[in-house]
């Protein structure tokens, strides 16, 4: 009877916890300085503006990353809304890997290492990437 | 006259005379109330004024000035952004850029980014995509009393403050400036930043603010060819060795 809950149970437990989910959204700040990122995943102010305000503040851009799953539907589930200020922008999972890796192999050659927290940060977000997408 | 001569007069005159606009988000807000004023924007007040000193030297591609800066791909495609225009300045209109920071080690706001884009400049020669000639940094620097002092760099002491190439910055009749990646665009002349706020209407829609006290920290001023011969601060070693 052990054996047959061992070989059994354990499996669906297992199935349970693989991975189901197609996307993560994650702060545009956590991607590194934006003259790094701005290529991909566009300027740091509102997308519906051609530039920014008068006065430094922040803006609440998020990166949805998806994987197994279609950009129309991703946008569909985190659509942009200029009157509530809600600023998605979209990016594959294949498209923002490179990057991750480039971007984080450059900063830890920075002899000076005077940018520590930006290869931390953008560590941290290719680990959140990964443990919600996948390797 | 010369291109910045110009420049400074358009710049000057829409400074004192505005009575007939408003920011765009006030326009925006309440159309009809300002159905008959002008609507205005930072981006707006720097391409009226480069356009306006194009024409009266008579450049034959003063009326591209505006379509210099259309994005033409990407997600702006279509729209005018501000670090295109910049870009095109300097690598076809031969202007110098000159990268500028109060504070390259202790941020007031302790943001990493404008160290990074220090870091940018003075060893890459470069702004986001700008090519970068020139630096004049540590104007106004952080006190140690302030509560965001080595926050972002613990182990370095107060950052050595320089007035030297700040009060050169102060014999440049004429430039365009660029904030956070084009994230705010201005005007400059003699150590002063001439902005507008596009949420206010006058007067508060213009301001005049001398550039060690502006709101933005790391930015980048764009001089005419014109106006070199007033930069008096040192090259970088990087813009000797790389092609603009």
């Amino acid at each position: 009877m052990k054996k047959l809950l061992f070989f059994v149970i354990l499996p669906l437990l297992l199935m349970s916890c693989n991975t189901t989910t197609t996307n993560i959204v994650i702060p545009l700040k956590e991607f590194g300085p934006s003259s790094y990122s701005e290529d991909l995943l566009g300027y740091a102010f509102w997308q519906w503006n051609n530039h920014g305000d008068s006065r430094p503040r922040e803006y609440d851009i998020n990166i949805v990353v998806y994987r197994n799953t279609t950009l129309e539907k991703v946008s569909k589930q985190y659509p942009v809304i200029e009157a509530k200020e809600q600023d998605y922008r979209y990016i594959s999972y294949d498209e923002i890997m490179p990057y991750l890796n480039q971007t984080i192999k450059e900063f830890s050659a920075i002899k000076e290492n005077v940018f520590p927290l930006y290869t931390e940060q953008l560590t941290e977000t290719k680990k959140k990437i990964v443990d919600a997408l996948g390797e | 006259m010369k291109f910045s001569d110009f420049a400074v007069e358009k710049m000057l005159d829409m400074y004192k005379n505005h009575s007939n606009q408003v920011g765009i988000k006030v326009k925006q807000a309440h159309p009809e109330k300002y159905k008959n004023y002008v609507s205005m924007d930072c981006i707006t007040y720097v391409l009226t004024v480069l356009k306006y000193a194009y024409e009266k030297v008579g450049d034959p591609n003063s009326q591209t000035v505006f379509s210099d800066g259309i994005a033409p791909s990407g997600h702006f495609k279509g729209k005018y952004v501000g670090m295109i225009l910049a870009e095109k300045l300097v690598k076809q209109r031969h202007w110098d850029a000159i990268y500028v920071n109060p504070d390259v080690v202790h941020p007031v706001d302790a943001l990493q980014e404008h160290n990074f884009t220090y870091y940018q400049a003075n060893k890459l020669c470069r702004y986001h995509k700008v090519p970068v000639k020139y630096t004049a940094v540590n104007y106004n620097t952080t006190a140690k009393t302030h509560e965001n002092f080595q926050e972002l760099v613990p182990h370095r002491g107060e950052t050595k403050l320089n007035r030297v190439d700040y009060d050169m910055l102060k014999k440049i009749k004429f430039g365009l400036g660029m904030s956070k990646g084009g994230t705010h665009t201005w005007l400059f002349s003699k150590g002063y930043v001439f902005e507008v706020h596009w949420e206010n209407t006058a007067p508060t829609l213009y301001e005049k603010s001398p550039l060690d006290t502006f709101g933005y920290l790391d930015s980048i001023i764009m001089v005419p060819p014109d106006g070199k011969s007033f930069i008096a601060l040192d090259a970088l070693k990087c813009s000797k060795t790389k092609k603009p």
